[in-house]
């Protein structure tokens, strides 16, 4: 299909999800132009994509979804975004987000929250919520989101369609908004596994303005091998004690079944530490979240971020301005980064006779858009099957596996630092059953 | 209107229970990045140029007069 056809196609369907805080229509369609004209041959010609407004695409708005830069249109590329130009793709637009990315509902926006096209009337995860209900509306082929400690799985997983966080540092955070800079990465969401792992391989590799970014090379050269047999997966008796719903608990299950049939080997292991991995993450995202929000300070970008954020936003800086405080540190954050070193180890051992990891991606089903969750540890209680990814900065990726009450849940993978391309294998053969 | 206080005050019991959570781990090594930081620095040569990058700010500027961003004054 022609790049213009496929961009005209997406442009006649409404957005009725508030997906989208800015699209550019016109912008889109010049460039679907050029690239029809020049018969592109880039491993994204064609592909309409949508971008969360965390990260910089030159002349866009790149609003963090917040009041804070209502007015900042960003003047430079994002290296992900550099590399998905110079593949042909075309960026329709800029989408709605978690304010600042602090969330896991889609809810704290400062543009009003977004609708799940898969479960209308619920919540689509977030905080990367408009990425993955423009994919899952069939709005734009692919999005890219950010993942600090779910931000593309949970969202992934409630909305029905494929997330993947790499290793820590595949990927550039240049021209990232970053919210908790040891923990995130940008992140791709898709229809299918293939879309993801393309538009992965297309944003990863070395970037000298990141410091953090890895020498990784043709790590996807194989291409998809969606063999599941022989596979070792580990599950960890620990899990089931932790997910809320029955419902997902049985979809997990049956996924977990499916595998054995096709091949594969169900290994218990264990995590004992699994359930402080909330409470660790927390910590370190205020302390990283208030050192992030600095800037914001009325002089270099936009209006001052206390003076204009949501209540969730404000939270985490003032809880990171109070741990920051010298007296707190070995109290809190202190002994947080010795918990993210356990539950680093812990999860690294598990991983150590297996494959990858299968687990749920979230503990309960998504609940009702207007119906506010008071108390914030409710909301952080989303986010407890997709943290230790992020603390230990291991690739995991959410497949599709299966639904309760007509609601997607999605099944999380998670593998080995470096290994990316077995956990997108596994998806692969999963998603394939 | 947010009210500051109540949520410090709230937030502080949220960390306190997370605090209590991890009373368990034991004395370790603290991670604070999982991978090697490294301090990069460029060549010394002359940085990049940025070609159009003033008429791209002038363009991007909400209010620009006679050759100065106009900025609001604190509030």
């Amino acid at each position: 299909m022609k790049a213009l056809e496929n961009l005209e196609e997406k442009l006649e369907k409404k957005d009725k999800v508030n997906a989208f805080i800015k699209t550019y229509p016109e912008k889109a369609r010049e460039r679907a132009k050029a690239m029809d004209a020049e018969g592109g041959k880039g491993r994204l010609t064609g592909k309409v994509l949508a971008v969360k407004s965390n990260t910089c695409v030159d002349g866009f708005l790149t609003s963090c979804a917040s009041k804070t830069l209502e007015d900042y249109v960003a003047p430079y590329d994002a290296t992900a975004i550099e590399r998905v130009m110079d593949e042909g793709a075309i960026i329709l637009g800029m989408t709605n987000m978690d304010e600042f990315a602090c969330g896991a509902s889609g809810e704290t926006s400062s543009y009003g929250p977004t609708d799940n096209p898969a479960a209308p009337g619920r919540i689509p995860g977030g905080s990367s919520s408009g990425s993955a209900a423009a994919v899952a509306a069939g709005y734009v082929d692919m999005a890219l989101g950010s993942d600090t400690g779910g931000s593309v799985r949970n969202p992934a997983s409630h909305c029905g369609v494929v997330g993947f966080k790499s290793t820590y540092g595949l990927v550039s955070r240049y021209g990232l908004c970053d919210m908790a800079m040891s923990l995130e990465q940008i992140a791709p969401i898709g229809r299918s596994v293939k879309d993801v792992a393309l538009l992965l391989d297309v944003i990863s590799g070395k970037d000298r303005r990141d410091a953090t970014s890895l020498d990784v090379t043709n790590w996807f050269a194989k291409g998809l091998d969606p063999k599941l047999k022989g596979k070792k997966i580990g599950y960890a008796k620990e899990f089931d004690d932790l997910i809320v719903d029955e419902g997902i608990e049985a979809v997990i299950h049956e996924g977990l079944e499916k595998m054995k049939k096709a091949g594969a080997k169900i290994k218990e292991v264990t995590l004992p530490s699994f359930d402080k991995a909330v409470a660790t993450y927390y910590l370190n995202v205020y302390v990283e979240f208030f050192s992030a929000t600095r800037k914001y300070d009325g002089r270099r970008y936009g209006h001052k971020i206390e003076d204009v954020c949501g209540e969730e936003v404000l939270r985490r800086i003032l809880l990171g301005s109070y741990i920051s405080q010298k007296e707190f540190q070995g109290k809190f954050y202190r002994k947080a980064l010795q918990a993210r070193s356990v539950i680093r180890s812990e999860l690294l051992r598990a991983l150590k006779g297996v494959d990858v990891l299968a687990s749920p991606t979230v503990p309960m089903l998504p609940h009702k858009l207007g119906e506010k969750l008071k108390d914030p540890r409710a909301m952080y209680a989303y986010d407890v099957f997709t943290v230790p990814a992020n603390l230990a900065g291991v690739p995991a990726g959410v497949v599709p596996g299966g639904e309760v009450k007509k609601i997607p849940t999605g099944l999380q993978i998670i593998g080995k630092p470096l290994e990316d391309q077995k956990v997108l294998d596994v998806m692969a053969g999963f998603e394939a059953l | 209107m947010v009210n500051q206080e109540k949520i410090l005050e709230e937030g502080k019991k949220i960390i306190e229970e997370f605090s209590e959570k991890l009373k368990g781990i034991p004395e370790t090594e603290e991670t604070h990045y999982v991978v090697d930081l490294k301090n990069v620095t460029r060549p010394d040569a002359p940085g990049e140029s940025h070609v159009g990058f003033r008429a791209k700010f002038e363009d991007l500027a909400p209010k620009w007069d006679d050759g100065y961003v106009r900025c609001e004054k604190k509030r």
